[in-house]
């Protein structure tokens, strides 16, 4: 309707600027405008006559009817109670426990109701992780779902582009990762031809995809890296050759690291590892990526030298070569002179291979070591990334047992209940309970405020079982001088465990 | 009735305190726990030495708690109506009396929801309505000098023009030196002030939501003049009021701001039915208090009605209506042309839950619906409709509800909403309820699968 664009105009500039057309009146007139009234009048009643006629005369529009249905649901869609647990999930009161409704919907062969599918969909575009997660639950709707939605199909469409010289960096590397499985040998060619126009970065990402297949001739292809003029290059290529088993590079590292320790017998004392520091560095050392400047581990640059061979080896080879488990290992190391060193070392090279019995032998040396000044500026931290639950609830569970009273601040057993992403086992869980229980029964320091047991509850009440939720209610001491500085966090402790087992048995149904 | 675990966490205002309900719905955290049948009611222990007492009305249900909280219902009541109904526990005692307090609340929500008032004698009520005259005729003196007055500033501002709005109030900022206190809304409030003291409170909203339009969206300027163009109509209305009909002369004054009283109301007699909770929309209004808006659509007389409730005091809404569930009760509608606004008496939740209505399936004949009552009411603004059997359909970036016919209208996006309802539909026909605003359905709910869904 051009008279309403018109009359509009004319009140945003004023009529004591414009006038009002004699056409525009006329029209006006014949919508039903009194003929005498004033530019001002007649532009109020014109415009309310013609929003009330354009609103009066709404035409619909004629759309065809597209008949996508979706199929049949083959999984039935979770009930009532569990459509509400989900709610309260992601409205933000139990948001950390949506990774295990999730499991537990798969597991029971259930599937999510349709209207929380679209902002999950849109959460899985940046994180990956929800995707693996929920993939498994968005039933037959979600498919169809994702099929309405150009922005959703690259959550189930991992096109690779097809022509390598003019894909962007990020899909080179996925086309590189796909010839990787498929050929492996075509990857590492593709690699050396592209790689004098690639950046440092580009470079060094290629050749974390070339790892993900460890033969024969990756390994001849990162010999010949190692002497790649770019720092950056040569580093990436020791780890990876670090990595593989029986490599070269590990067996020659190795044999020098033979060749400076020996085992001293005596007779009235345990074995004693006895080392002898490396004294020169030749060019095959350096070329194995040692750097004779680098002074990381206390002791100078030549024990940093020995620290820095002993990172890069697999920690198994320590367990065949001296046909000892990784504690005895541990224990050699540290009676040695240069314990800590080793040590230290020994983290770095379990963090490189990620070998689970030496994680477990460094977190179990680190919680219960008794000489805590010695061990304290030992990091354990990113070991406990990588712990399995069954590792993690080993170790744990060793700590609690030694804690006598209190857990400090900064214990190895706090950092590791603080930042576990494993699932507690019962005796774990009531271990931890039992000790704070036993702690605020007994503490009288209302302003102490503890504020590692609360992460630690936190956490907790996310990571242990929740049917242990009954059991936990009991011998909380309501009488204790600070139970009210602490009812709070008890309360919302065991409403998450309720929650959570409400939410399990919700959808077992 | 019976209440299981979700109708009651349904209640809660948040998840928060669902969440904290659920934690105090353990026999451990109460002093005492009591009940004669009609309300149940306890001592909840609090982190320190005073106990909250707490007290459910089961017919309703309605809620009271001396606890500091300004959520409503707070964690006890729904703790303790978890307790009563969820818990698996007979730790309530049940008492032959209920406490002072308790029976004094009870007493005055019956007395609320219905109950007959003291009689007045003939004498006392020809005085009030005496009194009642002459305050009215005062108000309509003053409405009408306001009225001559909007009048004037409504054609000095088409005169001068709208674009001249943002330089009028920034002259207004220069000259107060202000700098953040004053805005554009400065110009609309000046006028508003002037309204709500000649006692025409309701253009006055009216014209301090103005400021909200402002600039909003490019065509600003022509949704400002829609809505002047609404205003210059009850001016031109009110000039002429008493050669109205009665309905439409109500319908102005209440546009104006003089609502029949809530006690006149009460003394009619309502409408009885099963009343299914369709939509719900909540916000903020332009004084900054929380509004709800609650469409119930009745399920035998088929009738919209729209409860309207504000939260000044930030203490929570005064009921509960959870969406997607049926109450029985009597509705009383504000008088109007088209009456849709109203409250309800005596009423109660049902152990139903929506899964369907019979709506329009016909979207020439829904729009015919509107475009009489619209003739009716020309200030119509948001007019509820359900349709049944209508299929959601992306057309251009534009998601429409299309009939069988494939006549199709817009839908209103909020957040996801849009993905929402084409979820819920998996390409099948839905139900749908809505407001529509003449140029756009706003979707408030949806039943897909027997199942109602809220937006």
């Amino acid at each position: 309707m051009g008279i309403e664009k018109e009359i509009s105009r004319i009140a945003l500039v004023g009529t004591q600027r414009t006038q009002l057309p004699a056409e525009v009146r006329q029209q006006l007139v014949s919508l039903g405008v009194k003929k005498d009234a004033s530019d001002e009048e007649m532009i109020l009643t014109g415009a309310a006559l013609v929003t009330k006629i354009k609103k009066s005369n709404f035409i619909p529009q004629q759309i065809p009817l597209a008949k996508s249905e979706a199929k049949e649901e083959s999984e039935q869609v979770c009930g009532p109670r569990s459509i509400k647990h989900l709610y309260m999930i992601v409205d933000g009161a139990f948001e950390n426990a949506l990774p295990e409704f999730l499991f537990n919907l798969s597991k029971h062969d259930k599937c999510l109701p349709p209207e929380i599918l679209p902002d999950l969909l849109d959460q899985s575009l940046t994180s990956p992780e929800l995707w693996s997660k929920l993939k498994h639950s968005i039933g037959k709707r979600g498919e169809w779902l994702i099929q309405q939605n150009e922005d959703w199909h690259r959550l189930i469409t991992q096109t690779i582009p097809a022509n390598w010289d003019e894909a962007s960096n990020d899909d080179r590397l996925r086309i590189l990762s796909k010839v990787r499985k498929e050929v492996p040998g075509r990857a590492i060619d593709m690699v050396r031809e592209a790689w004098p126009q690639e950046s440092v970065n580009q470079r060094i990402k290629f050749l974390k995809v070339l790892e993900t297949v460890k033969d024969k001739e990756l390994e001849s292809y990162m010999e010949t890296l190692l002497d790649d003029r770019r720092k950056e290059v040569r580093r990436t290529a020791v780890q990876v050759l670090a990595k593989m088993p029986d490599s070269a590079l590990s067996n020659r590292i190795f044999d020098r690291l033979k060749s400076l320790m020996s085992i001293k017998k005596r007779m009235l004392k345990k074995d004693k590892l006895e080392i002898q520091l490396p004294d020169k560095l030749d060019d095959s050392m350096i070329r194995d990526g040692i750097d004779p400047r680098v002074q990381w581990f206390k002791g100078g640059v030549k024990a940093s030298r020995l620290g820095q061979m002993v990172a890069l080896i697999s920690p198994s080879k320590w367990t065949s070569h001296f046909e000892v488990p990784a504690s005895e290992v541990l224990e050699m190391f540290v009676r040695s002179d240069w314990g800590e060193l080793l040590i230290q070392a020994m983290v770095e090279a379990t963090n490189l291979h990620k070998d689970e019995d030496w994680i477990e032998a460094l977190l179990s040396f680190r919680i219960e070591s008794k000489d805590r000044q010695r061990w304290q500026n030992l990091n354990v931290s990113r070991l406990m990334e990588d712990v399995s639950d069954k590792v993690f609830n080993q170790v744990a569970i060793k700590g609690m047992k030694q804690a006598k009273g209190l857990l400090e601040e900064n214990s190895p057993i706090t950092t590791l209940l603080k930042n576990s992403v494993s699932l507690w086992e019962d005796e774990l869980t009531l271990l931890v309970m039992k000790n704070l229980q036993t702690w605020l029964a007994g503490e009288t320091s209302r302003y102490w405020n503890g504020w590692h047991y609360r992460t630690i509850l936190k956490k907790a009440a996310f990571t242990c079982n929740p049917f242990l939720h009954d059991q936990l209610t009991a011998d909380w001491p309501e009488e204790s001088r600070i139970w009210s500085s602490w009812e709070k966090e008890i309360e919302e402790f065991l409403s998450t465990l309720y929650f959570r087992k409400k939410m399990v048995e919700g959808l077992v149904r | 009735m019976h209440w299981t675990v979700d109708q009651i966490l349904a209640l809660a205002p948040d998840p928060n305190t669902a969440k904290r309900g659920q934690g105090l719905a353990t026999q451990r955290k109460w002093l005492s726990l009591e009940t004669d049948g009609r309300a149940v009611w306890g001592q909840c222990k609090s982190s320190g030495s005073a106990h909250y007492e707490t007290a459910v009305d089961l017919k309703g249900p309605a809620f009271r708690c001396n606890c500091p909280s300004r959520k409503f219902p707070c964690k006890h009541a729904i703790g303790l109506l978890l307790l009563a109904y969820a818990a698996d526990t007979d730790g309530f005692r049940v008492a032959a009396e209920m406490p002072e307090a308790v029976q004094t609340w009870i007493e005055k929500r019956d007395n609320k929801s219905g109950q007959p008032q003291k009689e007045r004698t003939e004498e006392e009520i020809k005085k009030s309505e005496e009194r009642k005259a002459k305050t009215f005729n005062a108000r309509m003196d003053s409405m009408q000098e306001g009225i001559k007055d909007l009048e004037n500033w409504l054609q000095d501002l088409i005169r001068v023009g709208l674009a001249s709005v943002e330089s009028s109030a920034s002259d207004m900022m220069t000259v107060r030196r202000s700098t953040k206190a004053h805005n554009s809304s400065e110009f609309w409030n000046t006028i508003a002030k002037r309204m709500v003291d000649a006692k025409l409170s309701g253009l006055g909203r009216r014209i301090r939501e103005l400021s909200l339009i402002q600039g909003a969206t490019p065509d600003w300027p022509a949704r400002i003049l829609a809505e002047l163009s609404d205003l210059y109509l009850v001016v031109k209305g009110f000039e002429k009021l008493e050669e109205l009909p009665e309905k439409l002369q109500k319908e102005i004054l209440s546009l104006s701001g003089i609502n029949t009283p809530k006690d006149e109301l009460l003394s009619q007699k309502g409408i009885e039915d099963e009343w299914m909770v369709v939509g719900q929309f909540e916000g903020m209004n332009i004084d900054h208090a929380a509004v709800r808006r609650t469409w119930f659509l009745g399920q035998e007389t088929g009738k919209y009605a729209l409860v309207l409730e504000y939260d000044y005091r930030n203490e929570g809404f005064p009921f509960h209506w959870p969406k997607g569930r049926v109450f029985k009760g009597e509705m009383l509608f504000y008088p109007s042309i088209f009456p849709m606004r109203a409250i309800m008496r005596n009423h109660q939740i049902t152990e139903h839950a929506v899964d369907g209505w019979g709506g329009c399936e016909n979207m020439e004949e829904f729009l015919a619906d509107y475009a009489k009552t619209l003739g009716q009411n020309p200030w119509l603004v948001d007019y509820p409709i359900a349709f049944t059997n209508v299929y959601p359909q992306m057309n251009d970036g534009v998601l429409y509800l299309v009939d069988e016919n494939q006549k199709g209208i817009p839908l209103l996006n909020v957040g996801s909403s849009n993905w929402k309802i084409l979820a819920l539909s998996g390409g099948n026909p839905i139900e749908v309820f809505g407001e529509w605003t003449g140029e756009v359905l706003n979707p408030l709910g949806i039943v897909a699968d027997y199942r109602y869904v809220g937006l």
